[in-house]
């Protein structure tokens, strides 16, 4: 007769474990060998002066001479930075926005609800790269009715010109950033099939309107899926092929005044600011509590300080049982003496 | 399931696409090379009918060709097809040479020289586009003094190579050499002149006459313009005026001279803003002078000079397009300065700083440059007939030959071109429409001009970033816009600013902008064991 296996506690949970890495594991040497190593390498370079020479590479290393020449000699860079930071700031909500619009639309029962779906994302596939570039050199960036110039003039007399150019250059650039739009279109899609419906129903039994269904029961729901498109806006907008700082240091690159490390210490002052916007669209994201969620923090608040004072008078009942007790204890000896 | 399978497709294209984005291009060490530069070739040079090839070049010091069966990679940015020609001529005539030529398009092209070079396949022999400073710093360009200073046959090319020293940076290496020559043209259409009932200019003009002619041109009844600038009167001026200049901005060798700069900034300001240069594109005014926003001033009919380059005559105005509509664009050059100079373009090539066969890369250069053999090969595929994207060959950009040989240029210049002297050589078919490239009719009436223009535009300068170390540089960040701010030449002409007030501020940049360039130049070969001097 064949005997019963005896699996020890925690063999089961190793071996999941083994399975779980096993599948990690090409994307885990796909990560160290594609961005961990050349990420290394790229500081590596960043604190050297690079030349290519026909005989091969030579490096010669300046400690971090090139992020300070980066501050001292080089305006293109630090204008660049200003106005990436102000333009991403400004179109980031505007992607998002629109791209909740567009998915909340697009989550209607409406005729040929999958033909515009596909609308929507085909930019995603088609107008990527070069096509891209080429889509925006023939000025199919803007939208043609609309009288930018006039609206650049507006701002100009209102604004500082930094904050000016900034916003003319979103209304400049309006089609490629709806554009952009497609991967978080599908995103918020995902999410807002992954609302129970019947929490509509209840809100509606209780005479809420669409108004406060969208404020109270869809924003809430999908907010970790804003912060994550904000995320992904943020890296896609930074790392395409129009974005001018990247062309900016990819030209450093193959200069003759630039090179390889210059252009590296670019790169890490870049992804250091990048990183920033990042952070702070998540703090501000994040960080912020909407109505249930502070309701039910203050619940939990309140739930606390109840079982705070009921462990306390419980304790402090205890205390008196245990008193009374020794007292009755005290009362019992004594009678035995007179007795 | 079935919106699981969708969601999963989709997310996969995302992700392969996010991370085809992040691949970064791991840089490696190229193990390539370090051969000996100068060894191998100077070796055998006996017996074979091949290696006896120039016997003048021999007996004058150049080492003779090996005799090895060897392969040479040339990269170009040229017509495909005319290389080929001349690579097929070069191999015919050294047997046990092969020639690899590696055609790229100007998009990028010098981005792609350093990836080979990178990657450890670095050419024999190379065409530099425009900026020279990438190639000087990083030592891509082998000296080729020797061989340069002992070849007699580069006593007979374009006197300016020589007397300006074009190729050696203002170091004491022959590092690059102009190979291909296009002569920048001030082309003047003549209908325009007989419309308004004047004069067209002498072909030798002075440099008032030029201006005054400018002037004569515009005229507001009739609707026409002086002139309108592909290459601007910015860069002319100092090269037409300045005494010992031999480039932009006053360039003289070693250093800038802007003050000529300066006067050609507020003559070019105050033609601008006097309405005698033509509206630009994408503009009100265009729009209002021709009803088209975005037509080309040239293309109007109703413009007397345009300032350009030569390849426009043969792509643009000699076309059955440009005539039809009655325009006769006939060429100037530049007006010859003291020392005899115009400006031209001028692209430049090298020997790798690391090839095995340096005599044989400076050969096949030469003859892909500006060798007597190379231009016979050259003018022989100008014959050819067939069309190429429905264009025959010489319409694609023919540059004009370097070297001076007579013959050479009076086959160019009678096989392509309108001539008043008695035909040595006849005009080319247009296999287009079967018929001759130059009438007689267009002989008499533009031959004057074109023979004008070939005798004076054999000393040509070229743009400073092809010849002046640093001089990309220097524009970008001190003269070109900066963020807010305009750049000098939009100063001058919109808010009114002398241009004089910046001379002083541009001389000083520019020197230690080239100095910085020669210094990184110099500690780039010093790798190598080369030593600059500067």
């Amino acid at each position: 007769m064949k005997k019963n296996r005896v699996v020890k506690p925690g063999q089961l949970e190793r071996r999941e474990n083994r399975v779980g890495y096993l599948f990690v594991l090409p994307w885990l040497i796909g990560f160290v060998a594609l961005v961990a190593w050349p990420m290394v390498q790229s500081f590596q370079f960043s604190l050297n002066k690079i030349k290519l020479l026909p005989q091969g590479m030579a490096k010669l290393y300046v400690g971090f001479e090139n992020y300070s020449q980066i501050f001292l000699t080089d305006p293109d860079f630090i204008l660049g930075l200003e106005t990436y930071l102000m333009e991403t700031l400004i179109a980031v909500p505007v992607i998002v926005a629109f791209a909740l619009i567009i998915s909340m639309l697009l989550n209607q029962k409406i005729v040929c609800r999958g033909f515009f779906r596909m609308i929507f994302f085909l930019p995603i596939i088609i107008a990527s790269g070069p096509v891209m570039q080429q889509l925006a050199d023939q000025e199919a960036a803007s939208i043609p009715m609309m009288n930018v110039t006039m609206i650049q003039q507006l701002l100009d007399e209102y604004l500082p010109q930094v904050l000016a150019m900034s916003i003319t250059s979103v209304f400049n650039n309006m089609i490629t950033l709806l554009w952009y739009s497609g991967v978080q279109i599908l995103i918020f899609l995902a999410a807002l099939q992954k609302i129970d419906t019947s929490l509509y129903e209840a809100a509606k039994m209780d005479g809420g309107s669409a108004w406060e269904c969208f404020w109270k029961i869809t924003l809430p729901t999908i907010k970790p899926m804003i912060l994550l498109n904000v995320i992904y806006t943020i890296i896609t907008m930074s790392n395409n092929e129009q974005n001018e700082l990247i062309v900016l240091i990819y030209d450093t690159m193959l200069s003759a005044t630039g090179g390889y490390g210059y252009a590296s210490a670019m790169a890490w002052l870049y992804s250091i600011i990048e990183a920033a916007i990042v952070i702070f669209f998540a703090v501000l994201i994040a960080g912020r509590k909407d109505v249930y969620e502070r309701r039910a923090k203050k619940y939990r608040r309140e739930l606390k300080k109840e079982k705070r004072l009921e462990k306390k008078i419980r304790k402090r009942g205890e205390r008196h049982e245990r008193r009374y007790a020794r007292y009755k204890q005290k009362q019992s000896k004594k009678g035995t003496t007179k007795i | 399931m079935k919106k699981k399978m969708v969601s999963m497709v989709l997310t996969a294209s995302m992700v392969a696409g996010v991370l085809a984005g992040c691949g970064g291009a791991a840089t490696t060490d190229n193990s390539a090379a370090s051969a000996d530069t100068s060894a191998k070739t100077e070796a055998s040079a006996t017996g074979d009918a091949a290696a006896s090839t120039d016997a003048t070049a021999e007996s004058a010091g150049l080492p003779a060709m090996t005799t090895d069966e060897i392969t040479l990679t040339y990269m170009h940015f040229d017509n495909e097809q005319l290389v080929n020609a001349v690579a097929d001529a070069f191999m015919a005539k050294y047997p046990n040479i092969t020639v690899e030529a590696q055609a790229f398009s100007t998009d990028g092209y010098n981005d792609t020289l350093l990836n080979l070079v990178q990657s450890g396949q670095t050419p024999d022999c190379m065409m530099i586009l425009g900026n020279c400073d990438f190639a000087l710093s990083n030592a891509l360009l082998g000296d080729m003094t020797p061989y340069w200073e002992a070849d007699p046959e580069n006593q007979n090319i374009l006197p300016s190579i020589n007397n300006a020293k074009l190729g050696y940076y203002g170091t004491d290496k022959k590092l690059a050499t102009p190979i291909k020559f296009f002569p920048d043209a001030i082309y003047c259409d003549l209908n325009v002149f007989e419309t308004l009932n004047i004069e067209a200019p002498s072909p030798n003009w002075t440099w008032d006459e030029m201006i005054d002619s400018f002037k004569a041109a515009t005229n507001t009844d009739a609707g026409t313009y002086g002139f309108n600038q592909f290459h601007s009167l910015v860069t002319y001026y100092p090269v037409a005026h300045g005494s010992g200049c031999i480039g932009e901005f006053g360039w003289n060798g070693e250093g800038y001279n802007m003050e000529q700069w300066a006067a050609g900034v507020n003559q070019w300001a105050e033609l601008v803003n006097g309405n005698y240069h033509a509206p630009y594109g994408d503009t009100d005014a265009m729009e209002a002078w021709t009803g088209d926003r975005l037509m080309w001033a040239a293309y109007t009919g109703k413009l007397g000079f345009q300032l350009d380059a030569w390849w426009t005559y043969l792509n643009l105005f000699d076309t059955p397009d440009y005539r039809n509509r009655g325009m006769e664009w006939v060429p100037y050059t530049t007006p010859v300065s003291e020392e005899g100079y115009v400006f031209g373009v001028l692209d430049f090539g090298g020997i790798s700083s690391a090839t095995q066969y340096p005599r044989e890369a400076y050969e096949l250069l030469k003859w892909m440059g500006w060798g007597v053999e190379g231009w016979q090969a050259k003018l022989d595929a100008y014959q050819d007939v067939e069309t190429y994207a429905d264009l025959p060959l010489y319409r694609q950009a023919m540059p004009c030959p370097i070297t001076m040989d007579e013959e050479i240029w009076k086959e160019f210049q009678e096989s392509f071109y309108p001539t008043a002297n008695t035909r040595t050589y006849q005009s080319v078919n247009d296999p287009v429409n079967g018929e001759a490239l130059v009438t007689a009719d267009e002989d008499t009436k533009y031959g004057k001009y074109f023979d004008a223009f070939f005798t004076n535009c054999k000393n040509p300068v070229p743009f400073g970033d092809c010849q002046i170390p640093g001089f990309s540089s220097f524009l970008s960040t001190s003269y070109f816009a900066v963020g807010d701010t305009l750049g000098v030449e939009d100063q001058v002409r919109l808010e009114g600013k002398n241009a004089n007030d910046f001379v002083a501020e541009l001389v000083q940049k520019g020197n230690e902008a080239n100095q910085a360039a020669l210094a990184a130049a110099k500690e780039a070969y010093a790798m190598i064991g080369v030593e600059l001097n500067y």
